[in-house]
């Protein structure tokens, strides 16, 4: 019998991946030093061109991390995963922060002093490698209204769900996506719960929404 | 004369589009699959997420980092105590907060008690899934025995609100000491038992190996994490290769999918890469409780902290990789907090895995992948 059609409420059209460079099994990993946040902007730079790398961020407490142009997210990417200095394979997370415009806010009690936030979503993509054991922060700064970056599905089979997450919380727009459709909540929710002026609404479907 | 039919038309088949669960006991909670069958071979699996959402980002957002606490431990209820340490340490990693050895320890004693609990839970319930009723009994006889050592530790039996910012919430006494001691003696020859009711029994192999074969390039593009990635081969496991809490202290082996039976990314060898891992967490309770040393257990941490910096940490959870992104703004409460779930994204595995199984296989590929609907929908 010739391939029907997929049926059911979610098909999705199937999709052929870029295939992952792959560690020989079982690898003892690690065994190369990892390479570091300056290592990871340099590189970057030669490879997409002056530009492309806006900020290497790391001062603040926490995990260093490097913005790049939105553009070029897809390229910075694939670069990283497939350079043999970086081997970053595993997509660990993509998370959504949303920023409300913020004024600067003094040091206080120990505190560092902090620059005023311009209104903006920032798509944070963490990869890691298992050859190398180094971990890199990318993140793109998004249009708050217009929220829009090319989807990294082809890289990563797991970017599919995360991105899907992602514009189901904050709603950006994934450019590219094969099925661009909520995951978590309800296919007929209004809105983006992770946003920050989110307004929680008062009622679904008839039901009032206990607060 | 006898009127013969076209073969064609007489075999001629439908689609099917069936609705398993959500309250399908083998999808271990609420996941609904809608899965597109012609006859018993399945086209395709849609899995519909979303009945346990409970926001917990977005609640998160409003509570100080202390009071989150609690909001984690019911993402993965099964194995509270891994979900907390994640938070924890990613909170004290921006505080640069100095943990005492001591609640270092006892937070390991506790997660690898909690993993324990959770894979006999796995393993249990993955038998009953099969069709094994027995094994689940011996399982839970088992894990009844960890949660009575949690229930004196900290009073409750599930959600324990137990690992604090700074250290843990109450100290471990001598007596409740050799209580682990003791479960760890009593348990080893209890695992040997599973592995002669279980492990090697023919009914359990044939329905799980050589099923639901996930290979490397596979479960790495899909980012799978834990036992699912080390049985397809892998040799990572977090606490080896980044170590927290002083995991680097204790003497383990990683666990990793060897094809005893089978091949290498099958449902048996996820099933027993879970066995192998309750052998080598006694061995860390062991360790742990003879070195445990006398000291506090609680850092100096202030109960309402405003650290400041952004951060993703991941620790190795009995699912697999957990992951905390924390952005902390310098206030009292967090001002994003995203999950990364190991058991989100092996549900996201079934769409491509599904597809061409047997229908009864489908069941025992969601209970070889462990999840936890809890930890997927947050």
């Amino acid at each position: 019998m010739a391939e029907s059609e997929a049926k059911g409420r979610n098909a999705v059209p199937k999709i052929t991946f870029s295939p992952v460079p792959v560690p020989e099994a079982p690898t003892v990993v690690g065994s190369n030093p990892p390479k570091d946040i300056e290592a990871a902007a340099a590189a970057l730079t030669s490879a997409l061109g002056a530009g492309s790398v806006l900020k290497v961020e790391k001062a603040h407490k926490g995990d260093p991390f490097i913005v790049v142009k939105t553009e070029k997210l897809f390229d910075a990417i694939c670069f990283l995963r497939d350079d043999s200095n970086f081997l970053c394979t595993n997509l660990e997370v993509i998370a959504t922060v949303d920023y409300l415009a913020k004024d600067a806010v003094p040091a206080v009690d120990a505190q560092p002093a902090q620059p005023a936030v311009q209104p903006r979503i920032e798509n944070v993509y963490v990869i890691s490698s298992f050859q190398f054991k180094h971990q890199f922060t990318i993140k793109v700064y998004l249009d708050r209204d217009q929220p829009k970056v090319q989807s990294i599905c082809d890289l990563y089979r797991s970017a599919n769900w995360y991105e899907r997450e992602c514009y189901d919380m904050v709603g950006v727009v994934f450019v590219g996506h094969p099925n661009h459709a909520r995951v978590l909540l309800p296919t007929d929710w209004v809105g983006h719960p992770l946003r920050r002026d989110y307004v929680f609404p008062e009622e679904y479907n008839g039901m009032k929404v206990p607060l | 004369m006898i009127e013969t039919m076209d073969t064609e038309q007489e075999f001629q088949t439908q689609d099917l589009v069936i609705n398993m669960g959500p309250q399908h006991p083998s999808t271990h909670g609420v996941l609904r699959v809608e899965i597109v069958s012609d006859g018993e071979i399945i086209k395709a699996a849609y899995p519909d997420l979303g009945y346990l959402h409970r926001s917990m980002e977005k609640h998160s957002e409003g509570r100080e980092y202390l009071q989150v606490v609690p909001y984690t431990d019911r993402m993965d209820y099964v194995a509270a105590m891994n979900m907390e340490l994640g938070y924890c340490l990613a909170v004290e990693n921006l505080l640069g907060a100095e943990i005492p050895e001591r609640a270092q320890a006892l937070r390991v004693i506790v997660c690898e008690l909690n993993r324990i609990a959770s894979h006999l839970l796995a393993v249990g319930t993955y038998s009953l899934d099969i069709g094994g009723f027995t094994p689940f009994l011996y399982a839970f006889r088992d894990r009844e025995r960890v949660l009575r050592i949690f229930e004196e530790l900290c009073g409750a039996r599930l959600l324990y609100n137990y690992i604090r910012p700074g250290g843990v919430s109450r100290d471990m006494s001598k007596g409740l000491q050799e209580k682990v001691s003791e479960f760890c003696k009593y348990f080893k020859p209890q695992l040997d038992e599973m592995n002669e009711l279980l492990t090697g029994n023919s009914i359990f192999v044939q329905r799980t190996a050589n099923v639901g074969v996930i290979p490397l390039d596979m479960a790495i593009s899909y980012g799978l994490s834990g036992p699912n990635l080390r049985a397809s081969g892998l040799n990572w496991d977090i606490r080896k290769e980044k170590p927290y809490s002083g995991y680097e202290k204790y003497d383990f082996k990683v666990s990793i999918g060897e094809a005893e039976k089978g091949v290498i990314g099958d449902c048996w060898n996820r099933y027993y890469s879970r066995i192998k891992e309750m052998y080598e967490s006694i061995k860390i309770i062991e360790q742990a409780v003879a070195q445990l040393t006398d000291g506090e257990h609680m850092g100096k941490v202030a109960k309402s902290v405003k650290p400041v910096g952004e951060v993703y940490l991941a620790t190795e959870c009995p699912r697999g990789a957990l992951g905390y992104y924390l952005v902390a703004d310098g206030s009292k409460k967090p001002y994003r907090l995203k999950v990364k779930s190991s058991c989100f994204i092996a549900i996201s595995t079934m769409d491509e895995m599904c597809s061409g199984m047997m229908l009864a296989d489908v069941v025992a590929f969601i209970g070889s992948l462990d999840i936890v609907i809890g930890e997927t929908d947050r």
